[in-house]
């Protein structure tokens, strides 16, 4: 191409190198935080399936750890991964070196530091308790400079481009750039209590369609468009021929930025969101079906004619079963989408697999594909092994298969247990929610080893890229290339999307655009306006001792296990009591609604045992429920509850809109005390020490006591004091 | 509001209206997609990621 340009132009030629120290440093914290991701899962599945696995350590539990390697996998691993990959490709795409090497030394630095304060943080139980949002607002607020450093270098390199065009790969990367940075921001804000807690500004309903057009977007513009970016780059590179449409992919594009946005509401269908919202989300996931295959058809068609290849290039059979997984996964979505699927699916293990042929099918191997290709460029050497390369893919592939048909299996069997009915007696089946847990046990066995397949396969990978480093010659002198500056091009006259790509930052107005129509209509009422929640009087604020309780159960991420959301359906109500309602959650800050039964329902817990049974459920839930798999929370009966911080939490959650008065803020350790002593009276009448008054499984108690109970009647089978002494 | 919002469901034209907008443009970019000697251009960028400046 450049042999073609005229003598004038040969002589602007400018003489430049790319900055691939960058890209080696954000390759190398990939593997690094992949390995501990893929562990921390392996340890959480090994969890589900025998419940000793924390080894009594409560940084170890699950709801503690959950949220860990979930962070870990996406913004740790895939998001070192696809900077990597977006470092690498945009400086061959324009034609220039980054706008700022310090600038990319502060982003990788700034990110890992992230990642340290996350592993550090979440496991002590400092959590917002919002799903991929989990860190705190310290935290946050490093998260939003270190993103903004990170675009200030991606925004200056295109101003500084030497290649007039803007390839497709970049627009994908401006999406992920702006939109994570909305994203963010809206679903962080919250009013600070101290260093490590906040309470959302967003409450019940609110906050939970704020958090899952958050939650599902990150999919979207985290885990998808970025690695959709480095598809378009770096198949076309590994097949050694272009994009199979170019068209194809402008459609690709905007489609999916503007139908993602909107499919969130997904995630909570049958709940207590405003009907409509609901239904909007399943439409633009359903139609997502059609951009989602779309891009896929126009990757793996750009491979046909050299899929001989595919046997002996390990890049391009990644990036291949990437795509393969991609499609799978962008179908099952839709699917799980339809309101009839997901009444049976929700709640189950169905959605963890759909998840992880996503993470494990796209991003892992996406990643692979790319590291194959590019830590041997970047190193100047070869692959150390090809028979390890192989090795790596089918014990990743076979893993991930165990992986999601057990997942599969677990969660259909689980939805159909749930919701069986005798034709006869029209009682439940299974009342006892324990008998679905342990069905399904064998199958959190099969996903462990599914598991261990997956972590194997990653050790093998990271070993064979070590050897490969370890064998590339040591001083390597950068590469030189040349290509005229910008303004010395010819500038044919640009029309149209042409144009437009070469104004990027109108192209990313445009895609801000794009992007804020779908959230405007679909959250701003909700936000706005509070006439979609149907007040009910009866609903009062948490006492302080109960938020106490409460604050305790975010810390132990128990939301990660139980839901609190009643669906409308015969089996719901049979089982947990009358129908969740909007009007139920207004002073939930943050809302608790969950996403995985792996437990019950706890909406309407309260009233339904004594105090004694929670006691003795926390301190070994095997005790009451034979059979469960529901970790030890014995330090909760050490542990202190702190009083003194009461009156600024209910101050902060004044703030945010629960009507609580100067009163009950200035009595709020007392009042907290008083209620403890009433909470434990029970406790001690049967033997517990007195000293357990101050101890915070009272509150913890006296908040799971509170569940439901302000929206009267809970359920059939009641427990309660009254009742226990009638008995008798 | 929600009632309201409720009512307006049984109110077609909104909808039809929103229906025809997407899909017209939908079809204009198609069709300014697929828009006549456009095939060089599109040629050109996709062969970007094949290139690799001039070495020195
Ligand atoms: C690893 C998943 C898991 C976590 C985390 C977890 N639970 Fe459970 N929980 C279960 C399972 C499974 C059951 C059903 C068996 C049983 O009753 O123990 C259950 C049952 C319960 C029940 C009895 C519900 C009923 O209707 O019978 C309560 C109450 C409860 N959990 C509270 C909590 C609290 C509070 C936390 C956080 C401190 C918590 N759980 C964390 C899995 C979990």
């Amino acid at each position: 191409m450049m042999n073609e340009k005229s003598e004038s132009q040969q002589q602007h030629l400018e003489t430049f190198s790319y900055d691939d120290d960058v890209t080696k440093l954000f390759v190398t914290a990939t593997l690094i935080w992949g390995a501990v991701a893929m562990f921390l899962g392996v340890l959480v599945a090994f969890q589900l399936a025998d419940w000793r696995l924390n080894f009594g350590i409560e940084w170890l539990t699950f709801g503690r750890l959950r949220p860990l390697h979930t962070n870990a996998a996406i913004f740790a691993f895939a998001g070192n991964g696809f900077f990597a990959g977006i470092y690498h490709s945009m400086q061959r795409l324009l034609k220039c070196r980054m706008f700022n090497d310090t600038l990319g030394r502060i982003h990788f630095w700034g990110w890992q530091l992230i990642i340290v304060c996350a592993a550090i943080t979440l496991p002590m139980g400092l959590s917002r308790s919002k799903e991929y949002a989990e860190l705190e607002w310290p935290i946050g607020i490093m998260i939003t400079i270190v993103w903004v450093v990170f675009a200030v270098n991606f925004f200056g390199t295109l101003f500084k481009r030497r290649e007039k065009h803007i390839y497709v790969a970049i627009w994908f990367y401006i999406a992920t750039i702006v939109t994570v940075a909305v994203l963010h921001i809206v679903n962080s804000l919250a009013i600070p209590v101290s260093w490590t807690k906040s309470y959302s500004i967003y409450a019940g309903v609110q906050d939970a369609l704020v958090q899952w057009w958050y939650g599902h977007n990150a999919v979207a513009f985290f885990l998808t468009t970025p690695f959709l970016g480095l598809m378009y780059y770096f198949v076309p590179k590994a097949a050694n021929r272009p994009i199979y449409s170019y068209r194809l992919s402008i459609i690709h594009f905007w489609s999916l930025v503007f139908l993602y946005i909107w499919a969130g509401p997904h995630h909570l269908l049958y709940s207590a969101l405003p009907e409509w919202v609901q239904t909007l989300g399943v439409v633009f996931s359903i139609s997502l079906w059609a951009p989602s295959w779309g891009g896929m058809i126009n990757g793996l068609l750009t491979i046909r004619g050299v899929w001989h290849r595919l046997r002996t290039d390990h890049t391009l059979k990644f990036l291949a079963t990437a795509l393969t997984f991609y499609g799978m996964s962008t179908f099952e979505g839709p699917l799980l989408s339809i309101k009839s699927v997901n009444s049976l699916a929700h709640f189950t293990s169905w959605i963890v697999g759909h998840v992880h042929s996503g993470t494990i099918g796209w991003n892992y191997f996406m990643v692979a594909g790319i590291f194959y290709y590019l830590i041997p460029y970047l190193w100047k050497t070869k692959l150390y092994s090809q028979k390890l390369g192989h090795l790596h893919f089918w014990t990743a592939t076979i893993g991930l298969l165990f992986y999601i048909v057990s997942m599969w299996v677990a969660g259909v069997t689980q939805g159909l247990m749930w919701r069986a009915i005798d034709q006869t007696t029209g009682m439940l089946v299974y009342p006892n929610f324990v008998e679905t847990v342990i069905r399904i046990v064998p199958m959190y066995w099969i996903r462990a080893f599914g598991g261990v397949l997956v972590l194997t396969s990653f050790l093998i990978m990271m070993y064979n890229f070590y050897k490969t480093i370890q064998g590339a010659p040591k001083k390597v002198k950068p590469e030189e290339f040349q290509a005229p500056a910008l303004h010395a091009q010819k500038h044919e006259a640009t029309q149209g999307h042409r144009k437009l790509e070469g104004l990027p930052a109108i192209f990313s107005v445009l895609v801000v655009i794009a992007i804020l129509v779908g959230s405007a209509i679909e959250i701003l009422p909700g936000l706005l306006s509070n006439h979609f929640i149907e007040e009910n009087p009866d609903i009062k604020p948490l006492t302080a001792l109960e938020q106490a309780g409460r604050d305790i159960y975010t810390r132990e991420g128990c939301f990660y296990c139980h839901s609190q959301m009643i669906r409308p359906m015969p089996h719901e109500t049979m089982r947990y009591g009358k129908r969740s309602t909007a009007a139920e959650y207004v002073y939930d800050h943050p809302f608790q609604w969950g996403s995985r039964r792996t437990g019950p329902d706890l909406a309407r817990i309260g009233g339904k045992y004594p105090n004694m049974w929670h006691y003795r459920h926390m301190i070994d839930p095997r005790e009451m429920t034979p059979g469960s798999i529901m970790p030890v929370y014995d330090w909760l009966i050490y542990r202190e509850i702190d009083f003194e911080i009461l009156p600024e939490k209910l101050t902060a959650l004044r703030k945010v809109g629960v009507p609580y008065s100067d009163e009950e803020i200035q009595n709020a350790v007392a009042d907290a005390k008083e209620q403890a002593e009433s909470v434990s009276y029970m406790l001690t009448e049967t033997g517990v020490d007195a000293s357990i008054q101050d101890k915070e499984i009272v509150a913890l108690i006296a908040y799971l006591q509170r569940l439901g109970v302000d929206a009267g009647e809970s359920t059939e089978f009641q427990f309660t004091e009254e009742n226990l002494e009638a008995e008798e | 509001m929600k009632s309201e919002v409720l009512t307006q469901a049984t109110n077609l034209w909104p909808q039809i209206f929103a229906l025809f907008i997407f899909i017209a443009v939908f079809v204009g970019a198609c069709l300014w997609i697929f828009r006549k000697n456009s095939a060089k251009v599109y040629d050109e960028m996709a062969n970007i990621p094949l290139e690799k400046g001039q070495k020195r």
